[in-house]
């Protein structure tokens, strides 16, 4: 279910991944037959490649290993829904992305054992080479300081990691100060509000420079010029089969009228040229997104994978 | 009368709503530790970067055989591996 979702995501992101340059293809243990339904279902061009003896899935070494010869998937310890039935697991992969450079080196991987939770493609791009395609921007009333607000994506659904993010453009001559400064002066801060809809990774400024004033001693860490920040939130994969009332209580907290879930925090800093500093700045920054419900359609029975005797 | 229950209902509101979030936020919120180790590459599963990448031909959804250097950009392949399409 987590899957399916994915994949429609990163044909979303398709335009983008070739744009930066890369092909895009995606394996699991499904056949040919099961991908083929998928991908016409759901207009997949990239290639979904059907490893269905999971031999490649074994040489990447991302095969699942809590899965047994003859083992099904357990819809309990695996919180998704009940409405399955009895699905064989054996040899089903980890989430898990490489990429691989034209010389056939790998150059960047991400393998997770949390299995609801997936990369959106422009996500993979922000992560693995910190390279800047984001589906949304949007420049905030802010004043000396440009702030813009930036998102891989505008939609989302359960279980999606996203990166969203601040650019702040400090024009020449003004500096702000940096996260550690001290209780003396007011340093960057950005700080999401508390919020029961998603998951937040951990966040690190970037490293400010230290700069020598003139009133000061020490010296004191600054950013001047373009500043980037960003984080990662991951929509709460609430599809659960011993709490199926979870998913009825997201979508009420959760979603606004118009199906979009909001992510909010503050801003702090303070711009200050050479000679003073002007009152600082709390700025209000929020994200909304385009929630695309779960797909819960499986394929049809007659393709389904066998049991293994 | 009337008029004390419109300030006690306000009062109250907050609180269930609260409540009402509690099993949503109960999933892992509260320990950091929890989120971080979820949302962490396991870098002891699946082959290091640095690697060479195996090489493969598998059929792709319209049955086409492909292999890593038919996949490829200029700037090389992005590999995904999911878990299934069918559940």
């Amino acid at each position: 279910m987590y899957c399916r979702g994915q994949l429609v995501k990163l044909q979303n992101d398709l335009p983008i991944l070739q744009r930066a340059g890369y092909g895009l293809a995606a394996i699991s243990y499904d056949s040919a037959a099961v991908l083929h339904e998928f991908a016409s279902r759901k207009n997949i061009t990239f290639p979904l490649l059907a490893d269905h003896e999971s031999e490649v899935i074994r040489t990447f070494a991302v095969t699942n290993q809590a899965y047994a010869k003859g083992a099904l998937l357990d819809v309990n310890s695996e919180q998704i829904t009940n409405a399955l039935g009895d699905v064989p697991v054996y040899g089903v992969a980890y989430p898990s992305v490489f990429v691989i450079d034209p010389s056939g080196k790998i150059v960047w991987r991400f393998v997770s054992e949390a299995d609801e939770l997936r990369l959106t493609g422009t996500a993979i791009l922000e992560r693995a080479f910190s390279s800047i395609a984001d589906a949304s921007r949007l420049q905030l009333p802010s004043g000396r300081i440009q702030v813009v607000s930036t998102a891989s994506n505008t939609d989302v659904g359960l279980g999606n990691r996203l990166i969203i993010g601040l650019e702040l453009k400090i024009p020449s001559g003004f500096h702000i100060y940096g996260p550690s400064v001290g209780h003396d002066y007011h340093g960057l801060s950005w700080k999401m509000d508390p919020s029961s809809c998603w998951y937040e990774n951990d966040f690190a400024y970037p490293q400010p420079q230290l700069k020598q004033f003139s009133f000061q001693v020490e010296e004191l860490p600054v950013y001047v010029g373009s500043l980037r920040l960003t984080r990662e939130l991951v929509l709460k994969p609430v599809l659960s089969a011993t709490q199926p009332s979870l998913y009825q209580l997201f979508e009420k907290l959760c979603l606004d009228k118009e199906a979009r879930v909001k992510a909010s925090g503050r801003l702090n800093f303070q711009a200050c040229d050479d000679r003073r500093c002007y009152p600082p700045q709390s700025i209000a920054v929020e994200w909304k997104f385009h929630f695309v419900p779960p797909d819960s359609k499986r394929s049809p029975p007659e393709l389904r994978r066998e049991f293994e005797h | 009368m009337i008029g004390d229950t419109a300030p006690l209902r306000s009062r109250w509101l907050p609180l269930l709503v609260l409540c009402a979030a509690c099993p949503l936020r109960a999933q892992t919120d509260g320990n950091s530790d929890a989120v971080h180790k979820l949302l962490s590459d396991s870098s002891s599963i699946g082959l290091p970067a640095a690697t060479e990448a195996p090489a493969f031909e598998l059929k792709d959804q319209n049955g086409r055989a492909r292999s890593l250097p038919s996949l490829a950009g200029p700037k090389g392949t992005i590999l995904v591996f999911f878990r299934s399409a069918d559940w």
